[in-house]
């Protein structure tokens, strides 16, 4: 929870701080692909992360210059917890939750009605495993899946495009690698066993934004 | 004579009378009309019940609201059958006419009135002949059955279309005292709800012994009659199912094609008491059928019921049975005998049937409103042993089924035998005691029957049976309480189980041959009596004596498969499997055939089986069919009822026995029947064939010539049962049922040389008109022999008679998480060798404290047991002990030296009995939010409340038994109370104690605080009194 308040926090203080003249707000909705991790146990090895979902996000940006944004953004992902080995998998329900905030840099928005935009920056992730817990789970033997949630500190890279249907609407395609530790408050691995690696949260996401 | 008739005289001889309250006619009320009832019509529209008065020419009109006459209608003379249309708007009424002598009839005789209820115009229709049964079909037209020919009347019209003809049914008017209408008019029929069948039951007619069941089929306009020459007469009642596929007529059940489903066990004649109402949503039979058991006066109705011809003594009882097979489940007083039609409203909840004053109205639907009186147990068995021979006492559970507070009386006309307190109010428990030193010179098992009565139940309640086994050291088995009369054991070849017929309660009990429990329990038809195991060991086929079908199931997913419907008239009394034909002796019975059909059995063989009473047939189990063999080889096919057959257990023979001292042989191998001989003047008793050419029965040794050769001591008792282990014979005999059985290893058949050893208690044994037992079967994987005995089962060693090493014993730990300290109530394992000589679990409350040849003492005070095995005795200790103790343990193979040992006031203990999935070996913890085992993947989160499972928290308050369950109420509690951390933080102890319902099993129930550490393996502590116990588990915010 402090963890979560100071990233809160922080990016308030942030936007607030990146003060300009135009405005932009938008919803995005899209998929969120995550990469697997390897998990070392005594008995073997196998693989676990979280599996593909839906994503949904909304973001309030402003222009601090004239080829600089800010944008902070919060995004809802479907994020169910799993593990795999050999021909056998299970898998647990989560859900988590992004909060970060995005410096863009974009090509300027009166010479084209496409607009090309790289963004990098940080937030939080709360992963949060929403499933029915059992006294038994399969391939228990590598880690265990838990009814509880993680806050991550995050970084956020990617990109986008911005194409203006009207004078102040915008069709916004972008991508974001959302990376974070591992979140072994929710798999934690069994005795014995080893999870490590970064988890990559790949999301690409179609929007429409406002600027005013 | 039938197997019931027999269960009937041994219950008798056993002293086993049911007895009826005095006031049992508070159930039901009686409508007096002032003449008699010939038939009864169900109006539910108007709510009113039409009851035609056959002596005083009129319909009188029946209240159901106040149960009153409110009206009557006069109708021409004699009105006997009546039926409602479909629509409650005619009401068919048949005047019966056939008039002999100087009595006349001032209306025209032979007639159906037609009564529109609604405006109360009469039209009356002549018939020609007397008109005997009326039932509206579908299309509101109305069959009439007449004495000659079934007529179809359209009311509208009145235009009468012949259906069929028929033989000659009458008895004339005028008639003698005492007889009733339903005796004069012969004849019922009714309809399926639908309207689209009607059955009915007729009197075939002077000069014909046989009845007539028809059944008039409205889609086909067709008439179907089956003969029924059965004994004894099928009154003429009828009931039919909601949708017309079966029907009861008299005592038995039909289907569509006049197969008999069911019969009533043990019937009795009468001339005019019967009448039964089929509730086709509760699968549901009423019915009052006169039977051997049915209770004895004095009557409380007054003085003798005029219509009870059965008996003076005999009192009017409702019997509630399944429809399927006709099990009672219970039987209830009525003020007065069914001498007539019985119907149901459509909810199923009034009963409404003619009876000796004109109409009975019976609250079926309320019988939870009256009281009714059960015993929570059907037997008690009391047990001594070396380390137990003092006084046992047990606890009975007397309720009334309907929550009710019902006063009763219990007693037990046996010294030795005391209840306290002898009479109460339900719901009550009353102690059983029993004093063993009464019973101590049987070395076997004493029945001692205890007599529930009643100045206020309404039903009759079952007697308990109590059982006292009082064997000596060197008698051999296990006994197992199955209550109830068992006719057969077999054992499945191949899957360890073995599988008993429960007879009185239509039943295959199933058994695990590992745990010797029941574990699945199988409906058969009327009346089990024999078993056979297909030879592709797939399926399990009973035959029965009250009904034609021949039951199997499914040996591996034990499902009901299609019967197999025997030709009619035959029922299976015995079968037995081989390599080529399984074959069954079908005793012929009076059952239907049907008219102008072809007749199963013809020719010779017919007439040799009708000499004998039985003949044998051929079961096709692939083809679910039964065909009577033309001959035994180059003998008739003609055998006694009593014929009993045992296959050779690979499949090559199958031996037929006779209790007139005949036997034969089936041989697989040349496919038919190669002997025939009766060498003896009788035959009884066990039976069996080996694989090696020598058969056995009773007393005597056949060769494969079917020759005798040898005879064996008949000194040790009367023959029960044979098995043979490859070429070894063995041999279970007793003097008497209340005596020791005896178990003998015939070494060799030849010179009848045999070792006996006693049973502990006696093998079933033949009684009158049984002649022959199966009572004996070897598991299949050699661990054990089971025997049906007095008590039940009886579980023996393979090696009963093995000279065994004396026992030792090698540790004693607490049963929970293995571990030395052990308290007074704990559960204990106790580790040796040579303690037990079978594996054995019980189910027994209270819990034995003998088991599998098996005890265990603690400072000379017997131990109740849970499990006995070879290296391990899973047992209560007693709670009065404490300090230094003592164990030994008593075998067949003598007593072990002293264990010395410590009990401790507490000693808590985890259970690590828990599985998930394929884990095993887990802590019983339950997280009570989802009940499940608190594991690594369901840890403990903070503000949870768990339930640990243990033993070892010693003594309790209120106090409990040992080998008693903990009561539920008041809830048992530990005197030391525990204190439970995790992590370091105290837990909210809310209960501490034992478990309601278990032996020795104590929960703590505790709640988790917010603050709790997390983490993989945080510490659990239970501390009680200073003794503590750890474990580690997750814990996760």
């Amino acid at each position: 929870m402090r963890t979560l308040g100071l990233s809160i926090l922080f990016l308030a203080a942030a936007g607030t701080a990146c003060y300009a003249q135009q405005w932009e707000f938008g919803g995005t909705a899209g998929a969120g692909f995550l990469t697997g991790v390897p998990v070392t146990g005594v008995v073997g090895s196998a693989t676990t992360g979280f599996k593909s979902g839906a994503a949904f996000g909304a973001f309030i940006g402003n222009d601090l210059y004239r080829h600089l944004s800010g944008e902070l953004h919060y995004g809802f992902l479907q994020s169910d917890l799993h593990i795999q080995s050999g021909g056998s998998d299970a898998s647990f329900a989560g859900v988590a939750h992004v909060v970060h905030y995005d410096l863009i840099l974009h090509t300027s928005r009166s010479e084209s009605k496409v607009q090309f935009f790289a963004a990098a920056g940080g937030g939080m992730k709360i992963f949060r495993g929403t499933g029915k817990e059992a006294a038994y789970q399969p391939l228990s033997q590598y880690a265990y899946f838990t009814r509880t949630q993680a806050v991550k500190p995050m970084i956020s890279v990617g990109g986008g495009i911005k194409y203006v249907i009207r004078r102040n609407i915008f069709l916004r395609t972008e991508f974001r690698d959302y990376i974070t530790p591992f979140p072994t408050e929710l798999i934690a691995p069994a005795p014995g066993a080893k999870i490590s690696g970064l988890l990559h949260d790949f999301v690409p996401m179609v929007g429409l934004s406002v600027v005013f | 004579m039938r197997w019931n008739c027999l269960i009937s005289i041994v219950l008798a001889a056993a002293g086993l009378n049911f007895t009826l309250p005095c006031n049992a006619a508070g159930f039901g009320t009686v409508v007096a009309i002032g003449g008699q009832a010939a038939d009864i019509a169900l109006d539910e529209s108007r709510g009113v019940v039409y009851v035609s008065n056959f002596a005083a020419h009129r319909i009188d009109v029946v209240s159901t609201a106040d149960f009153t006459i409110h009206t009557s209608m006069n109708v021409p003379d004699a009105p006997g059958a009546l039926a409602l249309s479909p629509d409650f708007r005619l009401l068919a009424v048949a005047h019966y006419g056939d008039v002999s002598g100087s009595l006349s009839l001032t209306n025209p005789p032979n007639a159906v009135t037609l009564i529109n209820l609604n405006d109360h115009t009469h039209q009356t229709i002549g018939t020609g002949d007397t008109p005997l049964g009326v039932a509206f079909i579908n299309d509101g037209r109305l069959l009439v059955v007449t004495t000659t020919s079934f007529l179809l009347l359209d009311p509208v019209s009145g235009y009468v279309q012949p259906v069929d003809t028929f033989a000659n049914l009458s008895k004339s008017l005028a008639i003698g005292a005492g007889t009733f209408p339903p005796q004069v008019v012969e004849t019922e029929m009714a309809a399926s709800a639908d309207g689209y069948t009607v059955y009915g039951i007729a009197d075939a007619g002077a000069g014909n012994a046989a009845q007539v069941l028809y059944r008039y089929d409205a889609r086909q306009n067709q008439v179907f009659t089956f003969s029924l020459p059965a004994t004894p007469t099928l009154l003429p009642r009828i009931s039919v199912a909601a949708d017309g596929s079966w029907a009861m007529a008299g005592y038995a059940v039909f289907d569509r094609y006049g197969h008999e489903l069911a019969q009533y066990p043990d019937v009795v004649a009468s001339a005019n008491i019967t009448g039964n109402a089929i509730d086709s949503k509760s699968g549901i039979i009423y019915a009052q059928i006169p039977d051997a058991s049915t209770p004895l006066g004095p009557p409380f109705s007054p003085a003798v019921s005029p219509a009870a011809q059965v008996s003076s003594t005999k009192l009017p009882v409702l019997s509630i049975m399944d429809a399927d097979n006709l099990t009672v489940r219970d039987r209830v007083g009525m003020p007065e005998n069914i001498i007539g039609r019985a119907v149901l409203n459509a909810a199923g909840t009034m009963l409404y049937a003619v009876s000796d004053s004109g109409l009975m109205v019976l609250p079926i639907g309320s019988l939870n409103q009256y009281p009714r009186l059960t015993a929570s147990q059907e037997d008690l068995l009391f047990q001594t042993s070396f380390c137990n021979s003092g006084v046992v006492t047990k606890n009975l559970t007397i309720t009334d089924p309907g929550g009710g507070s019902t006063s009763f009386t219990i007693v037990a006309n046996q010294n030795g035998v005391t209840v306290s307190p002898s009479s109460g109010v339900t719901p009550a428990t009353v102690q059983v005691r029993v004093d063993p030193s009464a019973f101590q010179n049987s070395n076997g098992t004493a029945t001692v029957p205890l007599l529930i009565t009643s100045g206020q139940a309404v039903n009759v309640p079952r007697p308990v049976r109590v059982l006292i086994n009082d064997p000596d050291q060197d008698q051999r088995g296990t006994v197992l309480d199955v209550p109830g009369y068992l006719s057969d054991i077999l054992a499945d070849p191949v899957r360890n189980r073995f599988y008993v017929l429960r007879q009185d309660r239509n039943q295959v009990l199933v058994f695990d041959g590992a745990t010797y429990a029941p574990v699945a329990t199988l409906r058969t038809a009327t009346t089990p009596t024999r078993m056979a195991i297909s030879m592709d060991r797939k399926y399990l086929l009973v035959g029965h004596d009250n009904s034609q079908m021949v039951m199997v199931y499914d040996l591996d997913s034990l499902q009901a498969q299609t019967p197999i419907m025997l030709p009619s008239g035959q029922y299976v009394r015995s079968m037995a499997e081989s390599n080529q034909l399984m074959l069954a002796v079908a005793r012929e019975g009076p059952a239907p055939s049907a008219t102008g059909g072809t007749s199963a059995c013809v020719g010779a063989a017919c007439a040799a089986a009708s000499a004998k009473g039985a003949r044998i047939d051929s079961i096709d189990v692939s083809a679910v069919m039964a065909t009577p063999l033309n001959s035994l080889g180059i003998y008739q096919n003609g055998v006694l009822p009593t014929t009993v057959l045992a296959p050779a257990p690979s499949g090559g023979s199958i031996l037929g026995s006779m209790d007139d001292g005949t036997v034969f042989l089936y041989s697989a191998a040349e496919n038919t029947f190669v002997g025939l001989r009766q060498d003896m003047p009788s035959l009884q008793g066990g039976y069996a064939a080996s694989d090696y050419g020598n058969y056995l029965v009773g007393n005597t040794i056949f060769n494969k010539s079917l020759v005798p050769v040898g005879t064996l001591d008949a000194s040790v008792g009367s023959s029960s049962g044979f098995y043979f282990a490859g070429k070894n014979a063995f041999r279970t005999t007793a003097s008497a049922a209340s005596g020791p059985g005896v178990i003998e290893n015939i070494a060799t058949l030849q010179n009848g040389l045999a070792s006996p050893t006693r049973m502990s208690e006696a093998p079933l044994l033949p009684i009158k008109g049984v002649s022959f037992t199966r009572t004996v079967a070897p598991l299949s994987n050699n661990s054990a022999v089971v025997a049906l005995t007095t008590s039940g089962v009886t579980v023996m060693a393979w090696h009963y008679d093995a000279a065994v090493a004396a026992p030792q014993i090698a540790s004693v730990v607490n049963a929970a998480d293995m571990t030395q300290p052990v308290a007074p109530g704990g559960l204990i394992s106790v580790f040796g060798q040579q303690m037990s000589p079978v594996n054995m679990a019980t189910q027994q409350i209270p819990l034995p404290t003998a088991l599998g040849d098996s005890c265990l003492s603690v400072n000379g005070a017997p131990v109740p047991l849970l499990f006995v095995s070879s290296q391990q005795i899973n047992a209560q200790l007693p709670f009065n002990l404490q300090g230094d103790a003592t164990l030994t343990i008593h075998t067949p193979g003598g007593i072990s030296d002293n264990y010395y040992f410590s009990i401790s006031a507490v000693a808590p203990s985890v259970f690590r009995s828990g599985t998930a999935g394929p884990e095993t070996g887990l802590a019983t913890i339950v997280r009570d939010d989802n009940n499940q085992l608190v594991t690594p993947s369901n840890p403990i989160h903070p503000n949870n409340v768990i339930t640990i499972y243990a033993t070892g928290l010693g003594r309790t308050l209120p106090a409990v038994d040992t080998g008693l369950p903990a009561p539920a109420d008041p809830l048992p509690q530990a005197v030391v109370q525990p204190n439970v951390t995790l992590g370091g933080m105290s837990l909210n102890v809310t209960y501490a104690g034992l478990v309601p319902g278990e032996v020795g099993v104590y929960q703590i129930n505790a709640s988790v605080p917010f603050g709790v550490p997390e983490g993989m393996d945080i510490p659990l502590v239970i501390d009680q009194g200073g003794a503590t116990t750890t474990l580690s588990v997750r814990v996760v915010k």
